[in-house]
Parts: structure tokens; sequence; C-alpha cells
């Protein structure tokens, strides 16, 4: 039977509590569903002094659409999507993303906040995300700051996050009538993805008005974005996919438990090929 | 700490360490043992219980999480008169064999026929995607239950 090593528990129902606990705490573990976090602490990957749970903190619950801006409280459970986003394609792909969690159990206990932190690059919602321009909004004791998803991870398992700091959630604008698609590729063993890629795009006349994709997996590590300024010159699909393999030729993917780096780029292709076959088909 | 559960019903107070696991409470403070322990990674379903109406594997969570919250093992499945609907049709079909994995698909085939609206095979076996057996082959567990579900 795995045990968690010994912690204070430390629930809180401010921000304001949360800021002055985390600050007084050199080496405190926020939980929000638990789901990996309690999966850390049974592995004693992490043995921190106290664990602060911000599940009861009422701004984090929140969800709020102002005209067309949309704003996801960190602790809206993933399950839980489906039912509140609005109709627009942008939710739309965030609903896709996040119907691929897991199971159901994963996902009634799992928090968007929580999938969008722990930085892993198997998680699914960055990816989706930063396909859609998401920001990142970050509470601290002095303000708000909003960082675009882009530029949230440092690199796999490390965010911008300090000491201190929480992620309020995650705001995004509404897109409509855009067409979108989510792929992604399962090893199965220690639940990681190879790849997984997100893409949206919006079609008028036959012509490619927006089209946006993000990556990340295993293979590829934090998530990487593309638009169509990239391919400014480009409207033949072909060519926009030779584009993307040529990218992924350019990234240094390892040999490793996984799979082989010629697998695990062949597995990039075949999803970025899917995924651009469903949004750019005229 | 003092921790509070409401888990079929019963009010249970204990004063356990804040690194109790739910599925430890259930199991050694309540003593209901239908609640298994298998994988401990929330892969296999085998500890799944209903938290305020959802399913959740309790080898993932604290004690103290759940804390005010109303708990159904598979011992609370069962109604007055015996089993409810999905644990009898399980047994009567021979849908199980060793049985380790029977808290998982009840609870889980409970809460789909309960909230699941349409039912047709691919729900339900999205549906039961979080719970493994070792012995059946999943094709008698996955009929029984699509079946219950349907007539609901
Ligand atoms: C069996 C299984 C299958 C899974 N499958 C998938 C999958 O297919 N795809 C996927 O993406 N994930 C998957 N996960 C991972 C996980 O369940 C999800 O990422 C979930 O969304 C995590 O949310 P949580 O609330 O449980 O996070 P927690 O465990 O509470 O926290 C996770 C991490 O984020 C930090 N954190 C949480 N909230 C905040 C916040 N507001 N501000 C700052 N830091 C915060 C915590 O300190 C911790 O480091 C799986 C997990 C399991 C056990
Ligand atoms: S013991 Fe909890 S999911 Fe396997
Ligand atoms: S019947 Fe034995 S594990 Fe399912």
């Amino acid at each position: 039977m795995k045990v968690p090593p010994d912690f204070k528990y430390l629930r809180t129902y401010t921000l304001d509590e949360y800021y002055e606990k985390a600050n007084q705490l050199s080496l405190p573990l926020i939980i929000s569903g638990g789901t990996v976090a309690v999966l850390m602490l049974k592995n004693r990957i992490i043995r921190p002094e106290a664990v602060i749970d911000i599940s009861q903190i009422p701004e984090l619950n929140m969800l709020k659409i102002d005209k067309d801006d949309v704003f996801i409280g960190a602790n809206t459970k993933l399950y839980k999507l489906k039912n509140v986003l609005p109709n627009d394609s942008a939710s739309e792909l965030i609903v896709k993303s996040a119907s691929t969690i897991g199971d159901i159990a994963i996902r009634s206990m799992g928090s968007v906040g929580g999938n969008v932190c722990l930085g892993d690059p198997s998680n699914d919602l960055p990816v989706a995300l930063t396909a859609i321009d998401a920001q990142a909004v970050i509470g601290k004791k002095d303000g708000i700051t909003y960082t675009p998803i882009t530029s949230f991870y440092i690199k796999p398992f490390k965010t911008i996050l300090n000491k201190g700091e929480i992620l309020l959630g995650v705001n995004y604008k509404m897109l409509n009538g855009y067409r979108t698609s989510y792929k992604k590729h399962f090893i199965n063993f220690l639940d990681h993805y190879v790849g997984i890629v997100a893409a949206i795009a919006k079609i008028e006349e036959n012509t490619i008005k927006d089209f946006r994709m993000a990556m990340a997996g295993e293979a590829v590590g934090k998530p990487v974005k593309f638009d169509l300024s990239e391919f400014s010159k480009v409207d033949e699909i072909k060519t926009i996919k030779e584009r993307l393999f040529d990218y992924v030729n350019t990234i240094h993917v390892e040999n490793n438990r996984f799979g082989t780096a010629n697998y695990k780029k062949k597995v990039l292709y075949t999803l970025i090929s899917r995924a651009i076959d469903e949004v750019l088909k005229f | 700490m003092k921790i509070k559960l409401n888990i079929n019903g019963t009010d249970y107070e204990s004063e356990e360490e804040p690194r109790m696991l739910l599925v430890d409470f259930i199991r050694d403070v309540a003593g209901l043992k239908g609640t298994h322990v298998g994988c401990e990674t929330g892969s296999c379903g085998a500890c799944m219980v209903l938290l305020d109406g959802m399913p959740v594997k309790s080898c993932l969570m604290l004690a103290v999480q759940a804390e005010g919250k109303k708990i159904i093992t598979i011992e609370g499945l069962s109604e007055k008169n015996g089993l409810n609907k999905v644990q009898k049709a399980l047994s009567e079909k021979k849908a199980l064999q060793c049985g380790f994995c029977a808290a998982g698909f009840s609870i889980i085939g409970t809460w789909i026929s309960e909230n699941e609206k349409n039912i047709d095979d691919k729900k339900v076996k999205e549906g039961l995607a979080g719970v493994v057996c070792r012995c059946s082959g999943y094709d008698t567990i996955i009929k029984t239950i699509t079946e219950v579900a349907k007539n609901e």
C-alpha cells in the first residue's frame, strides 16, 4: 500500500488566505482535484511541508462570459466543460480536448487548473488552449497578470508560476464559424501521449481565412503554435502539410522507452495530416 | 485532524492524519470492504465510489478532500430488498468471475444507467473505460450494462 509522506493540510477559503499561507511556507503543494498531486505524494516524488487545498476558493470555481470573452476558473471540473461552455468553435475545441482526458471518474475529479499547471507534455488542455491563443490568468498578492499560454511553459514540468502565485483560470476569445480537429496518439504504458495535435480553421469562399495549429506530446515537449501568417503565400494544403512536416524534422526527438525517434515522427506526420484534412478540406 | 464523512447515509467522524486516502477511510474506518484497492494509480477502477453523485477513484483522493461530502460505495447501491438493477443483472448474467472489479462496474454501471441519455454500446464502452477486469473479457459486462441502461 502506497502511503503519502506526512504533511500539514491547509484548506483555504479565499485568495487572500491562499496568498498569506503560500508566502509563509517554504515548500507548499497546491491541490485542486488531486488526481496528479495525490499520485505524486503517494509515489513520494514530492515531500511538501504543507498541502494547500484551493478547491473551496469561489473565484477559482467561476465561469465568466462577457461578450466574446470567456474566463474558465481553474477549479472547474473537466467533465463540466461540455455543459457550461458557449457554443462557439474555440469552446468546441476545448470540449473535444477535455473529453479525451482519462475516463469519466478522472474528469469528474480533475480540474482545468491541474491540467494546465502540471506542465506535462502529455496534458491535453494546453494544446487546445495554445491553438486558440488563450491566456493564463495568474494571481499574486499584488495583482493579476495575463500571459499567453505559449509563454506559460518554460520546459516540460516547469511553468512560469513563482512561489505564492496561483493560476486563477484561463481566458480566451470566442471564435465563430471555424472547423476544429483534435488528435492524439496514446502509448499504452505510463499514460503517455507520443503526440497531440489541435487545429482550428476558418474557410470562406474556398479561401483559408484563418488556420491555427498547436502540438505537444512526449515527442514535441511543451506546446508549440503555428498560424496562417507563417504560410502567408501558401494556400495549398499540401504545402501547409509539408511545412509542418519540415518543422517536425527540425525538432529533436529522442529514442526512448516510448518509441524510436523515427516512429514518433511518423506518428506526428499522421496526426498533423489527419487534423489538416479535417479542418482544411474544401 | 478530525475527518467527517457521510458514507451510504451514515455519518463517520474520526481523528486521522491528513495523508489518509479516501479508500483507506472507507475500508478501515467505515469497515466497508467492498471498495477494493488494485493499481493505486487511478487506472483500474477497483476503488470507484460516487462522491456527491459523481464517480471518483478513491485511491487518488485524500479522505480530508471529501470532508462534508456524500459518498456511496458498492454496499450503498443495494436497495432494501437486495441488489440494485445493475448488480442483479451482472450477477444473473454471470458477467463477472472473481469479482475483484465488481465495485467499479457496479458503481459506474449504475451511474451510466441513471445519468446518460440515448444509451448505445459506444457510450457504455466510453463510460466503462476507467475500470479494468482481468478475468472476463468485458463482452458480457458491456452487454449487461447496456441492456440495463437502455431499460432505465
Ligand atoms: C488514470 C489517469 C489518466 C489520466 N489521463 C489524462 C489524459 O488523458 N490527459 C491529460 O491531460 N491528463 C490526464 N491525467 C492527468 C490529470 O488527471 C489531469 O491533468 C487533471 O486535469 C489534473 O487536475 P487535478 O485537479 O486533479 O490536479 P491536481 O492533482 O490537484 O494538481 C496537479 C498539479 O497542478 C498544480 N495546480 C493545480 N491547480 C493549480 C492552480 N490553480 N494554480 C497553480 N497550480 C495548480 C498542483 O500543485 C499539481 O502540481 C490522468 C490522470 C490519471 C490518474
Ligand atoms: S486502485 Fe484506484 S484506480 Fe486502481
Ligand atoms: S471478474 Fe475478476 S477482475 Fe473482473
